[in-house]
C-alpha cells in the first residue's frame, strides 16, 4: 500500500502563493504529490497513456481552477477529487475508441516465480477491468492510498453508502477472481 | 465503519506497478500551466488540453527518456571482500553485450544477501553468474521504486526477475529489460550461501533496443483486424501476449505475428502445439489460426526479440449465440451500431447475429430510425458518412473537415438530417448541419474561445438540437436549434454549470449537477425548459438517467445505487409522480447500466452495457443486456446479444 499524502501536509504556503499565480510554487506542488497522482491514475486505468493523460489534465486542470479553492488546507482532496473525475473521463472518453482485447503484461514472468502467482495476477487484471472506472477508483483509494472510506466519499463527492457498496462489489469481484482462478489452477505452460 | 478486506495478493498486485510520474509529464504539465494562466481563457474542449496530450509530446518525451538513461546510468560496488572468484568471461557468448557490471565476492562465514549493483532504465541487459562452494544463489532484480504498506507481508513481495545459479561453477544467465517507468533504484541482488565464492556480470545491449520498422500487416479477405498491439520487446518465456475475449463459440481466428531478434516460441492456452518462429526477417508475417477461445496466446522467446502481434477475426455474421428470446416485434427490430474505434458491429435486439464491418479510426454516432452518422479520420481530415443500419453500409459521404476532427454526430429521424461536432486544428470548435442527402450544410452553433466544458444533444422527440457550453469564467450558454423550422436561439444561462446532459424530451432539458469538475456537493438530476428558466429537482440524489415517452407521458427513467441495490424509479419531467419501479441486488453482480441504443416510444428501457459483438467489446461485468418495461415491470433476458 502506498502511503496517501495526509490531508494538511503538503505546505499551505505554496498553495496559496500557486493559488495567487506562483508556478514555482505550484512547481513545487507538482513535485510532491505528482508521483503519488500519477501511481494512482495507472491503478485505476490500467494504461500508462491513460493515466498520464489523465494525470496531466487532473494538473492542468487544477492549476486553472486553484484560486477558486476556498480551503487551502484541503488541497490534497481537492485535487485528488480532480485526477479521479480526470480519469473518469478519460475512462469513457476511450470506452469506444479501444477494443478489450487485453495485452499481457510484458516478459512479467519471473523465473522461479510460482504459475500460480502469474495466473493470480491475470486472474486479477481481468477482474479489475471489468470493475467500472468508479469501483476502480475506490478500490485504489481505498487500498492503494489508505483513505477511509469516509475520506473518499468526501473526494469523489457521493454517500459513504455508495462508497461502501461499490467497494464491497468491487472486493467481492476480486475474491471471486481468485477463488476461480484457484479452481482452474495454473496454466501449465506457465509452470515450464 | 467495517474495513472492506481484500485478499493479500490482490493488494499486492494493486501495489505493483509504477510509483513515479513519468518523466515528461512535468514539463508537460509545466508547460500547460504557461499556456493556460490561471483566469485567462484558454479553448477546453470536454476537459481536455488540446496542446499537450502525450502523443502531441512523444517527441519531447522520447529525448528526455534517452537522456535520461544515458545520464541516469550508476553503477554501485558490491560491498564484498573480494576473495578468489570463479574464473571465466561471463558474457562470453554474448558477445553483442557491453560489459557494465564485474562483481565478485566470497566466501563469507555465513549466508548473506548482497546488493551487486544498479541497473538503469530504459535499457536491454544480460545478466551472468556462476559460484562454487555447493548450495545455491538466488540473484535478484528488485525495483525499490516499489512501496509496500504494512499488510503486505514479506513474502508477497516478489522480485521482477530471479535466476537461481547453483554453485557448482555453472554459469546461469537471464535477461532484464528496463523500461521508462522503472524508477531509479532498481537493484541486483545475490543470496550468497556461506561458504561460496561468486561473480556476476552485467552486459548491456542497446542495439536491441532500436525498434524495427515491420511492414503494415495484410488482412485477409472477409475479416478485420482485431487489435494490433505493435512491436515489443520480449525478452522471456512465456513472454507477451494478448488475450481474445470470448467470441461466438466456433469462431476461427488468426494471431499475426512479425518477430525480429531471437527465435520465438509462440503458445497458447487452446491446447495448440507451440510454434517456432526464427525471427530473422523483418519482412516475415506468420500467420497462426486457432479457436477464439478467450485463452491467452504469448510470444516468448529465450533470448531478446521485437514482436509485433495483431489478430484478425471474421467478418461476417457471427454464429452460435442463443436465439432471441420472444419480445414485441417493434423492439425485435431496434437495429443499432456500436464501435471499437476500428471495427463497427451492426445488430438488431432480435437478432444473434451481427454484421461487423472494419471502419478504421472511427467513431458512432447516435443513431435514429435505420441510420447513423459514423465519423472516421482520412489523413489529416475527417469524415462523415451516412450509414443504414440493416444493411451494415455506407450510404453517402455527408461531410469532409479538414485538418479537423469530428467528435459526435447525432441523427434526427424525423427531419432526415444530422447533427455533426467538429473541432478543427487550433482547438475552436462548432455544432453544423446537415441534410441525409448531403446538402444544406450549416453551423447551428458555435462556442467562445475558451470553455470549460461544452456538449450536446439531439432531443428524444427530434424537436430540438441543443449544444451547451460553459466559458471559464462567466455564464454558461446554450444554444436551441429547432429541428424543423431551423430557427437557433441562443441562451445565456444564469445557473451553475451542469455536469452531463441526460437528454431534450417534450421542451424540457434534463442535466445531471453539479458540473463534473466541481465540489462535494450533493449529486441531482434536474430538468428545466428547453431554453432556460427555474430547475426542477427530479432526483436528489447522485443518478443517471434517461428519457422515454412512455404510455404515462414523458417520463425520466433514473437509475441510483444505495449499498445493497440498484434502484431504478420513473418520474415525470416536472418532478412529479417518482415512483420505485425495479430494485437490482448488487449480490447478484454488477448492477445495471443504461443503454444509449434508442428505442421506439413507449415503456420499455434497455439496460446493458455493450452490446456490440465485436470481439474485443467489454460486455463482461454487467448482468447482461435485459428489457423492462417500466410500467408491467416486466423483464426480457436478451440472451441472444453479448454479455451472456
Amino acid at each position: 500500500m502506498l502511503a496517501g499524502v495526509p490531508e494538511g501536509s503538503v505546505d499551505r504556503t505554496l498553495v496559496e502563493l500557486a493559488q495567487g499565480g506562483d508556478r514555482d510554487a505550484f512547481a513545487a506542488l507538482l513535485r510532491a504529490m505528482g508521483d503519488q497522482m500519477y501511481a494512482v491514475a495507472f491503478r485505476v486505468l490500467r494504461d500508462p497513456d491513460l493515466a498520464q493523460d489523465a494525470y496531466q489534465e487532473a494538473m492542468i486542470s487544477a492549476w486553472r481552477q486553484l484560486p477558486f479553492l476556498r480551503d487551502p488546507e484541503s488541497f490534497e482532496g481537492w485535487v485528488r477529487r480532480i485526477l479521479v473525475h480526470a480519469c473518469y473521463a478519460e475512462s469513457r472518453k476511450r470506452t469506444r475508441w479501444t477494443t478489450n482485447v487485453r495485452v499481457l503484461d510484458l516478459n512479467e514472468e519471473v523465473e522461479g516465480e510460482s504459475g500460480h502467482a502469474i495466473h493470480d495476477r491475470e486472474q486479477l487484471e481481468l477482474a479489475f477491468r471489468d470493475l467500472t472506472v468508479e469501483q476502480r477508483a475506490i478500490v485504489v483509494l481505498h487500498h492503494h492510498l489508505g483513505l477511509p472510506l469516509v475520506e473518499i466519499a468526501s473526494t469523489l463527492g457521493i454517500p459513504a453508502g455508495t462508497v461502501r457498496s461499490r467497494l464491497h462489489y468491487a472486493t467481492q469481484t476480486l475474491r471471486r477472481a481468485l477463488a476461480t482462478g484457484e479452481a482452474l489452477g495454473a496454466p501449465k505452460e506457465r509452470l515450464a | 465503519m467495517t474495513e472492506m478486506k481484500l485478499d493479500p495478493r490482490a493488494v499486492t498486485w494493486l501495489d505493483l506497478g509504477p510509483n513515479r510520474a513519468p518523466a515528461d509529464s512535468f514539463d508537460a504539465i509545466m508547460a500547460g500551466v504557461d499556456a493556460v494562466p490561471q483566469r485567462r481563457s484558454r479553448l477546453w474542449l470536454g476537459g481536455r488540453p488540446v496542446a499537450f496530450t502525450p502523443r502531441l509530446l512523444a517527441a519531447a518525451a522520447a529525448i528526455v527518456v534517452v537522456a535520461s538513461a544515458v545520464g541516469g546510468f550508476a553503477l554501485r560496488d558490491p560491498i564484498l571482500d573480494v576473495l578468489a572468484p570463479p574464473p571465466g568471461d561471463l558474457l562470453g557468448a554474448f558477445p553483442e553485450t557491453r560489459s557494465i557490471l564485474d562483481a565478485t565476492g566470497g566466501p563469507s562465514a555465513q549466508d548473506e544477501t548482497v546488493v551487486a549493483g544498479r541497473l538503469p532504465k530504459d535499457e536491454a541487459f544480460v545478466i551472468s553468474a556462476t559460484c562454487t562452494g555447493g548450495g545455491s544463489m538466488p540473484v535478484e532484480v528488485w525495483d525499490r521504486g516499489i512501496e509496500y504498506g504494512p499488510d503486505v507481508s514479506e513474502a508477497d513481495k516478489q522480485p521482477n526477475r530471479r535466476l537461481d545459479v547453483p554453485c557448482d561453477g555453472s554459469i546461469a544467465t537471464t535477461r532484464y529489460v528496463t523500461d521508462p517507468f522503472t524508477s531509479d533504484n532498481v537493484e541486483l541482488t545475490a543470496a550468497v550461501p556461506a561458504g561460496a565464492t561468486w561473480r556476476i556480470a552485467v552486459g548491456q545491449v542497446r542495439s536491441h533496443l532500436d525498434e524495427p520498422q515491420f511492414p503494415a500487416l495484410e488482412v485477409t479477405e472477409d475479416t478485420a483486424l482485431m487489435v494490433d498491439v505493435g512491436p515489443q520487446l520480449a525478452f522471456s518465456r512465456p513472454g507477451l501476449g494478448i488475450v481474445l475475449q470470448p467470441p461466438p463459440a466456433g469462431t476461427m481466428v488468426a494471431v499475426l505475428v512479425q518477430c525480429l531478434g531471437d527465435p520465438v516460441t509462440v503458445t497458447s492456452e487452446t491446447g495448440m502445439e507451440p510454434v517456432q518462429l526464427a525471427c530473422t526477417d523483418v519482412g516475415t508475417t506468420t500467420r497462426i489460426d486457432m479457436p477464439g477461445s478467450g485463452q491467452a496466446v504469448r510470444a516468448g522467446t529465450d533470448g531478446f526479440a521485437w514482436v509485433r502481434m495483431a489478430v484478425e477475426a471474421p467478418t461476417g455474421p457471427s454464429a452460435a449465440r442463443p436465439s432471441a428470446p420472444p419480445m414485441p416485434a417493434e423492439l425485435a427490430g431496434v437495429a443499432f451500431a456500436e464501435g471499437d474505434g476500428q471495427n463497427v458491429a451492426f445488430g438488431t435486439l432480435g437478432s444473434s447475429s451481427q454484421q461487423l464491418v472494419r471502419v478504421a479510426d472511427s467513431l458512432v454516432g447516435q443513431a435514429g430510425g435505420d441510420v447513423v452518422g459514423i465519423s472516421r479520420l482520412d489523413g489529416d481530415n475527417a469524415v462523415l458518412e451516412l450509414w443504414s443500419l440493416s444493411d451494415a453500409a455506407m450510404l453517402r459521404t455527408l461531410a469532409t473537415v479538414r485538418g479537423g476532427r469530428i467528435f459526435g454526430s447525432w441523427v434526427d429521424q424525423t427531419h432526415e438530417q444530422v447533427f455533426y461536432g467538429v473541432q478543427d486544428r487550433i482547438g475552436t470548435f462548432e455544432w453544423r448541419r446537415v441534410g441525409f442527402d448531403g446538402a444544406g450544410e450549416t453551423v447551428v452553433a458555435s462556442g467562445p474561445i475558451g470553455v470549460r466544458f461544452a456538449q450536446a444533444a439531439m432531443a428524444v422527440d427530434d424537436a430540438q438540437f441543443v449544444a451547451e457550453w460553459c466559458p471559464l469564467l462567466g455564464s454558461c450558454e446554450r444554444t436551441v436549434f429547432e429541428a424543423a423550422s431551423g430557427e437557433a436561439q441562443r441562451i445565456v444561462l444564469e445557473s451553475d454549470p451542469i455536469c452531463s446532459i441526460v437528454g431534450v424530451l417534450d421542451g424540457r432539458f434534463v442535466a445531471t449537477t453539479p458540473a463534473c469538475d466541481a465540489g462535494v456537493e450533493q449529486g441531482r438530476v434536474l430538468a428545466q425548459a428547453v431554453d432556460g428558466g427555474a430547475w426542477t429537482t427530479l432526483i436528489d440524489d447522485w443518478a443517471d438517467a434517461t428519457l422515454i415517452v412512455g404510455s404515462e407521458g414523458p417520463q425520466a427513467v433514473v437509475l441510483r445505487d444505495d449499498e445493497t441495490r440498484t434502484i431504478l424509479s420513473t418520474v415525470a419531467l416536472d418532478g412529479t409522480g417518482l415512483r420505485e419501479i425495479a430494485a437490482v441486488d448488487h449480490e447478484q453482480g454488477m448492477g445495471p447500466r443504461l443503454s444509449t441504443t434508442r428505442l421506439p416510444d413507449g415503456d420499455w428501457i434497455l439496460l446493458a452495457g455493450s452490446i456490440g459483438d465485436l470481439p474485443g467489446s467489454d460486455s463482461s461485468g454487467g448482468m447482461g443486456p435485459q428489457l423492462l418495461n417500466v410500467v408491467t415491470g416486466e423483464w426480457i433476458e436478451l440472451v441472444n446479444l453479448p454479455g451472456f
